[in-house]
């Protein structure tokens, strides 16, 4: 968890003079993260719900650490969406275990689920299916119930940004794609469908979103959006896109980090969110310049990086299933969101300097290093284990 | 399970509670001050607590006795008393909630939102006992009408409520269809108070800094506007 | 015949006769709870008894409407008793001449004269009170034939003696959420047509507050005391078409003798007197809605009585 490393100077800086905060900003990280980690742990459905709507009460306070009225507004927010959301997706879940009770099965398993999907009536299945894919997909930002998480990604402490974007919000799109073997059974391409219109939309706003946006943090918190948006999307193109879904699951966990980590530096270098007001970065502050600016081609998929080759396995499964519409819209989506990232990201780079030269903190140095190694690692090279782990994961995912 | 006649009035009971559920949803909307909805949160809460009753007592389930009990304890009296202790200048206060949507209009949706939620579950109900097919479309129908409550209400304390009114509707068609899983609802009820803890406090603070629990005003974040 | 006949006078009289005891008994419990002592409950008779043995004072304005309007509002009620179950739960004579529907019209035709008396009258307030109550009566209006429509809909009648049979058919269909949503928004409608809280405060002196009293400020003598009369007559038998028909029809006489239809009114008598405990204790633990706060409560009103309709087919 680089983050902690992170956290070390970066909130030392925030809290200055108030060791209470400090410590209890440590308490609930930690919660925050132990409750993260709980989640892809637990067998039962219902104790994975119990277990993801305590990560949203867990990170609330975190959301709100600055206690400023933004931070507290997307705290707020943050909090009464995810949990509405949440409290939606428990509905498809009694559900679920509905069918399970009467289809016999006795375990509330994840397997005895998948086993008794078959046996439970289509309508249920797809009732099921649309509450628990609004209500998660709540937490995961899927549009229109994303107005949350720019909010919440960009007002958090940075470090706590790059657990919601990179770890977070992957870690209950795990729980949709855990759920989605139960659904394959509905006749027709009902979940399918679903998946991909929710993705596509997700897509396009946020990439015509991330054009006009003011906030840097503001800017990766969107192309979060966008990604989860890109996963639901290859989690609808069936079989094929399984291993490009898991992979871009892993890439965009490391690249939103780091790409947070960059934000977070900038802003302790130049004082403001706001992109307008940062002009010449790499004189202010040659690590952040250059790390915002490589995390930026990172996110967006530029080539040398691992997120570009997880776009590009989704987009042959894509080709591989015929769906020549769905790669179209996501390529068209996808050349705009890149625009719109760099479109800023160069602004904010190059220029003038606004601001006088500064430094940045060691262990914020070392946490970017740390997340930079798998990314330009995996970007040029798959190593066989790692291969060989995805694809198991793939087949997981299918059973 | 409980004999012939015995078990055919606590059907009916149950019903019974069921029609007053779902007239509790509506009353729900109507309320314009903070302390209003508390009130006929605490009301519907009951209703729950009530229907859980009739039904476990029914299928002689100790869990759904005990979701009961559990309902009864954490929603008509530890969240009324966190939120009263948390938040009793707020609570006590005259001033009116601001809504997005005038409340006949809203209701006007309430019918929309009750006749789809009752069209979804249609095809569900189809010889599945009596007591789903009261509990699981009112259940559904009062859930969204509890998400829609929850997107016209501007103010922190009914949105809070809100959100667990929509739990209220998810946990009434929960108790009647998922029975055997209700280890989930005690957890699910136990929550709800941590729940409602953390939210209340966050209530607080911004009570604290921003000088009012009307969220609506906190427009700050948003496109379009350097912040 | 001549039994059913003689059983139909019985009704009315019963009616006529009950209503100002009604309204007393209503006011003194009212009284009670606010810890109060009250009035006599005969209080109503004596005020009607004043009242029928002053003069009236007639406006140089007012036209033959102003002096037609008080009896056409006091004999609208007693026509409607023919038609509803008052003290029998079999048809009497006059019950197949009119629906509930025609009921409902006959009331209203009763109120839209004293509605076009308060005019007359040239009197400022009485057009206030008029616009406001029709505000209110048109909003209620609604209500009523969608409460009706669904009872008739689940009884495939709009008779009120084939409905009132409809809900002691079984348990299930007793308590069935439909019939608890009918209920609810027959009561909420009832209180606000009669011009109680938390529509209108039937106790408040305030001109510019008033609702309902306002229209009856420039009738005196006779005319005042028919108007009176006629408006407790209309409360009663609301109340008993709530009672009779739709939430508990019981103690209502099965037999043809005249001793079971004589036992039938003290029967009927209990159930009014808990009906007018419920009302009481609305009406001193809910304060008066603003005039612009009226539409919420019908809007809630009217939604419970649509649901209800929709919620028949699924749960009966």
């Amino acid at each position: 968890m680089t983050a902690l490393v992170y956290s070390w100077d970066y909130i030392r800086h925030l809290a200055r003079g108030h060791p209470e905060k400090e410590r209890r900003y440590y308490m609930n990280l930690n919660l925050f993260v132990a409750s993260l980690l709980v989640v892809p742990l637990l067998l039962q459905p219902a104790l994975t719900w119990v277990a993801v709507e305590l990560t949203t009460v867990l990170s609330v306070f975190l959301v709100s650490f600055d206690n400023t009225p933004p931070a507290l507004e997307a705290a707020w927010k943050y909090a009464v969406i995810t949990i509405t959301g949440a409290t939606v997706a428990v509905l498809g879940i009694f559900l679920l275990l509905w069918g399970l009770a009467s289809a016999g099965g006795s375990a509330q398993t994840w397997s005895a689920l998948v086993a008794a999907a078959p046996h439970m009536p289509a309508a249920q299945l797809k009732l099921a299916f649309v509450l628990i894919l609004l209500g998660f997909g709540t937490k995961v930002g899927i549009v229109p119930m994303h107005t949350w998480l720019p909010d919440a990604h960009s007002q958090a402490p940075t470090p706590v940004c790059a657990l919601l974007s990179g770890v977070e919000v992957t870690t209950i799109l795990y729980v949709i794609m855990r759920l989605w073997p139960v659904f394959q059974g509905v006749p027709g391409l009902f979940a399918t469908r679903w998946l991909e219109v929710v993705g596509l939309v997700s897509v396009g706003v946020a990439a015509f979103l991330l054009i006009q946006v003011h906030d840097f943090k503001r800017l990766f918190a969107f192309s979060t959006v966008e990604h989860m948006g890109i996963l639901l999307t290859a989690l609808g193109l069936g079989p094929a896109g399984d291993f490009g879904t898991t992979y871009q699951l892993l890439t965009h966990g490391l690249a939103k980090s780091v790409a947070f980590y960059a934000a977070g530096s900038v802003l302790m270098a130049t004082g403001t969110r706001n992109i307008a007001s940062v002009r010449g970065l790499i004189r202010i502050s040659p690590v952040a310049g250059v790390t915002l600016l490589l995390s930026g081609l990172a996110v967006a998929g530029a080539p040398p990086f691992a997120v570009f080759l997880s776009e590009l396995s989704i987009f042959r499964a894509a080709v591989s299933v015929n769906e020549v519409w769905v790669l179209g819209l996501l390529l068209f989506f996808l050349a705009v969101a890149f625009l719109g990232i760099m479109l800023h990201i160069n602004a904010m780079v190059f220029g003038q300097p606004s601001h006088p030269p500064s430094s940045t903190p060691g262990s914020l140095k070392l946490a970017m290093a740390v997340g930079w190694i798998p990314l330009v690692v995996l970007g040029v090279y798959l190593p066989p284990p790692l291969d060989h782990l995805l694809v198991l994961a793939t087949h997981a995912l299918r059973r | 399970m409980t004999g012939g006649f015995a078990a055919n009035l606590l059907v009916d009971l149950d019903a019974l509670v069921g029609g007053l559920f779902i007239l509790s949803a509506f009353f729900l909307m109507a309320p314009r001050q903070a302390q209003g909805f508390l009130k006929h949160f605490v009301r519907q809460s009951f209703l729950l607590a009530l229907s859980a009753l009739l039904l476990g007592w029914l299928h002689g389930s100790v869990e759904l006795l005990l979701v009961a009990l559990i309902t009864l304890l954490a929603k008509t009296l530890i969240i009324p008393g966190l939120l009263t202790r948390t938040l009793e200048r707020e609570l006590r206060s005259r001033r009116e909630v601001e809504l997005a949507v005038s409340v006949p209009a809203s209701l006007l949706v309430a019918i929309v939102i009750t006749v789809l939620a009752f069209v979804f579950v249609a095809p569900l109900l189809h010889g599945v006992g009596p007591t789903v097919d009261i509990n699981l479309p009112i259940g559904f129908a009062v859930t969204l009408i509890g998400v829609y409550t929850l997107a016209v209400r501007r103010e922190a304390v009914p949105q809070m409520l809100a959100v667990m009114a929509i739990d209220n509707g998810a946990f009434f068609a929960g108790i009647a269809i998922a029975s055997s899983s209700a280890i989930v609802e005690l957890a699910a009820g136990l929550e709800g108070v941590v729940v409602v803890l953390v939210v209340a406090i966050l209530a607080r603070t911004i009570a604290q800094h921003v000088g009012s629990t009307a969220v609506g005003d906190l427009t700050s974040l948003k496109e379009g506007t350097p912040s | 015949m001549a039994l059913h006949i003689a059983f139909n006078i019985l009704q009315m009289l019963t009616v006529l006769l009950l209503a100002p005891l009604v309204q007393g008994v209503l006011v003194r419990l009212e009284e009670r709870i606010q810890s109060k002592r009250g009035p006599s409950v005969w209080q109503p008779y004596f005020d009607l008894w004043k009242l029928f043995h002053k003069d009236e004072v007639l406006s140089t304005q007012g036209t033959w409407i102003f002096r037609f309007a008080p009896y056409a509002y006091f004999a609208a009620p007693l026509l409607v008793t023919m038609l509803i179950p008052v003290l029998t739960a079999y048809p009497l004579f006059m019950a197949f001449m009119g629906d509930m529907v025609a009921a409902g019209f006959i009331l209203s035709g009763g109120a839209f004269f004293l509605a076009l008396a308060a005019i007359d009258a040239g009197n400022v307030y009485g057009p206030m009170g008029t616009s406001r109550s029709r505000m209110v009566s048109s909003l209620v209006e609604p209500i009523f034939m969608i409460v009706f429509f669904s009872v008739s809909f689940a009884a495939n009648s709009t008779i009120p003696y084939v409905v009132q049979a409809q809900w002691v058919q079984s348990a299930a269909r007793f308590f069935s959420p439909t019939h608890v949503l009918l209920v609810a928004a027959f009561l909420m409608i009832i209180l606000a047509e009669t011009g109680r809280i938390p529509v209108d405060n039937p106790s408040g002196h305030f001109e510019l507050a008033m609702i309902d009293e306002s229209k009856v400020l420039e009738f005196s003598g006779r005319s005042a005391a028919l108007v009176k009369w006629g408006g407790q007559m209309k409360s009663m038998v609301l109340d008993l078409v709530l009672l009779n028909v739709l939430l508990a029809p019981w103690g209502l006489a099965t037999g043809t003798q005249v001793s079971a239809v004589l036992l039938a009114i003290p029967l009927v008598a209990v159930k009014l007197a808990a009906m007018l405990l419920v009302l009481a204790f609305i009406e001193t633990s809910f304060a008066k809605l603003r005039l612009f706060r009226i539409e919420d409560y019908l809007t809630v009103a009217f939604v419970v009585a649509v649901v209800a309709m929709f919620l028949q087919p699924v749960t009966l």
